[in-house]
């Protein structure tokens, strides 16, 4: 039999390839139609309205975004969710990068340092934050009794209006850690180890070989986990329902846990969705700065 | 950083600092599991001890079968695991087909498509969650609903609206298209040839060479699905319907915890998770092996 000499990856489709690729794709733009774009653009119109599940949405405008940013409630929210990010994921990125790179110089122990880290992502916001809770207790946790060990007086923590948010951030890092270490470690492998030879031939020291062999290799891996560890945390939601359930008072309130309240307590629909879409928009808008400024960066070097 | 021109001393003295560091740093990281272990083991006298134990004085294994007895925990532990199960067996199925069409195969519209689904990661849960609640709520002829979706409750409170939140993921998709990029074309080719049916294909022949990569989608969702606390906190509202984190939560809600009992609870949770983490880390080395070799 003769062979053809046709490529595979021809121009031609054969009618029964094409058929079965739509059939075979189906399942999964049906599900994603019905479950994540007719949701989002239904966010965008319930945003618009006002509704309680009694009656219908009535239609009002941008009412309920110009309530958002005359609410001081609302405005206190994306505050806290603003320092809440910011203060979570600036210290975790530069702490797991040095555990990184400490445990890619380790070469023993390496996996077993990497699971350990790992071990709080694996666990649940909510198993954590109870053990948290049990610890950070003002009357009776384990960490007033070592502060009493140093000679320091008993803390309020998560019942303290002030140091609240402080501490959920706290334990905020301590889970983030062990996602961004294990990024990192992989980001770590790509870095050529002649160069790193090079450098310390050169009796370079350990600032400029990190500042000049291994940041560039690795800010792609940097903007990846500042980026999604920005997009997580804005949605900061479960660790504050079990640590504070938003407060005391309003200080631990987050965006999430704000639209919850006004959708699942107040029963206002529409200016939850309103919420919702501005802290949508907020991490959209914030993740594109991110990602152009780092294109700026790479492009100056 | 393996060459290393220093003394031999230096040398030892920086590695010594490094692994101190390294585990005290780990030992951060552990000290609340440590702290769940011996509270759920601990008499309830133990857990407002000061200073506090170490160790309980003798071990309460009991508190492990309590939690079932005085809270409705069993139901709880049943429902996760009904709707972690069918929702990773749904996305392994749905994922599967999506990924070798989008990798494989060529029809009117896939890149649009694809690009699609790509920009549904940027949709988080927490936008969709109020339309998916009144879509849910107004589920025709479900739930005490009319056709028109009224004057009942639809499938809230029920398993499709603890699993169908779950079953659009984009990272799945996305993931089992990469994979199956990287099998070799050839085989499409040779088959098709032999005059095979474009789905036997898949079926006999991609399918099994992407289980590595099934596995990991898997294991990924699973997790995800027995962790989330804000869609059946969304989603449910009987005490029949609790999944594991809203029972925990339940727990500590109470003006009187019983800290023994929730932390016990805590460490059932956590253990289906740590054995499958123990069990993935393995697949996924193996995933990434074969990617290698096929590459």
């Amino acid at each position: 039999m003769k062979r053809s000499p046709r490529p595979f990856r021809g121009d031609w489709v054969t009618p029964d390839e094409a058929r079965w690729g739509l059939i075979l794709v189906l399942p999964v733009m049906a599900l994603f139609l019905a479950l994540k774009i007719a949701p989002l653009f239904y966010a965008g119109y319930l945003s618009l309205t006002q509704y309680s599940l009694l009656q219908p949405p009535r239609f009002i405008g941008f009412d309920n975004y110009v309530r958002l940013f005359n609410d001081t409630r609302a405005l206190n929210a994306f505050g806290v969710t603003l320092i809440y990010t910011a203060g979570t994921v600036i210290p975790a990125t530069i702490l797991s990068l040095s555990v990184a790179l400490m445990l890619n110089s380790a070469l023993r122990g390496m996996g077993f340092f990497r699971t350990v880290f790992y071990m709080p992502q694996v666990a649940s916001w909510v198993a954590i934050g109870v053990a948290w809770l049990y610890i950070m207790n003002p009357a009776f946790g384990p960490f007033n009794y070592m502060l009493a060990q140093f000679g320091i007086e008993r803390q309020g923590f998560l019942n303290d209006g002030t140091q609240a948010l402080p501490t959920l951030i706290g334990i905020g890092i301590w889970r983030q850690l062990g996602y961004s270490v294990v990024i990192f470690l992989a980001g770590l492998q790509g870095i050529p180890k002649h160069l790193l030879e090079a450098a310390m031939m050169d009796g370079a020291s350990w600032w400029r070989t990190f500042r000049q062999v291994i940041l560039p290799v690795i800010m792609p891996t940097t903007m990846f986990v500042v980026v999604t560890a920005v997009i997580f945390n804005l949605q900061v939601f479960d660790q504050v329902v079990v640590l504070t359930g938003g407060g005391p008072g309003r200080a631990t309130t987050t965006a999430v846990l704000f639209s919850y309240n006004q959708a699942f307590v107040s029963f206002s629909m529409g200016y939850a969705a309103a919420v919702a879409v501005v802290l949508f928009l907020a991490i959209m808008g914030l993740s594109l700065l991110l990602l152009t400024w780092s294109g700026q960066l790479k492009g100056r070097r | 950083m393996n060459v290393d021109y220093s003394s031999p001393v230096m040398r030892l003295t920086r590695r010594g600092l490094l692994y101190l560091a390294l585990i005290g740093m780990s030992a951060i990281i552990l000290a609340p599991f440590y702290i769940v272990l011996v509270l759920a083991l601990s008499r309830s006298a133990e857990v407002f001890a000061w200073p506090p134990v170490w160790w309980p004085a003798v071990p309460q294994w009991q508190n492990f079968l309590e939690v079932f007895e005085v809270t409705a925990f069993g139901r709880a532990m049943w429902n996760t695991f009904v709707v972690a199960s069918i929702s990773t067996i749904g996305i392994v199925i749905i994922d599967g087909l999506a990924g070798y069409a989008f990798a494989k195969m060529r029809f009117p519209g896939r890149t649009t498509m694809f690009m699609l689904i790509l920009a549904t990661l940027m949709v988080p849960v927490h936008v969709t969650i109020i339309p998916l609640f009144i879509m849910f709520r107004s589920f025709p002829l479900a739930g005490g609903n009319d056709i028109f979706g009224s004057g009942g409750f639809g499938i809230l409170n029920t398993y499709p609206s603890l699993i169908l939140p779950f079953l659009a993921t984009a990272y799945g998709t996305y993931l089992m298209r990469e994979f199956m990029k990287m099998l070799p074309d050839n085989l499409v080719e040779a088959a098709r040839m032999d005059g095979a049916h474009e789905f036997a294909i898949f079926w006999k022949i991609y399918l099994p060479l992407a289980r590595p990569a099934l596995a990991v989608i898997a294991m990924f969702n699973f997790t995800a699905v027995w962790n989330e606390f804000l869609v059946p906190l969304v989603m449910t509202s009987t005490a029949d319907m609790r999944v594991i984190q809203t029972a925990l939560a339940d727990f500590a809600d109470q003006e009187t915890v019983r800290w023994t009992l929730l932390m016990a609870a805590v460490l059932i949770s956590l253990i289906p998770l740590v054995l499958m983490f123990i069990v993935g880390q393995k697949h996924l080395i193996r995933g990434v092996a074969l990617s290698g070799t096929k590459g």
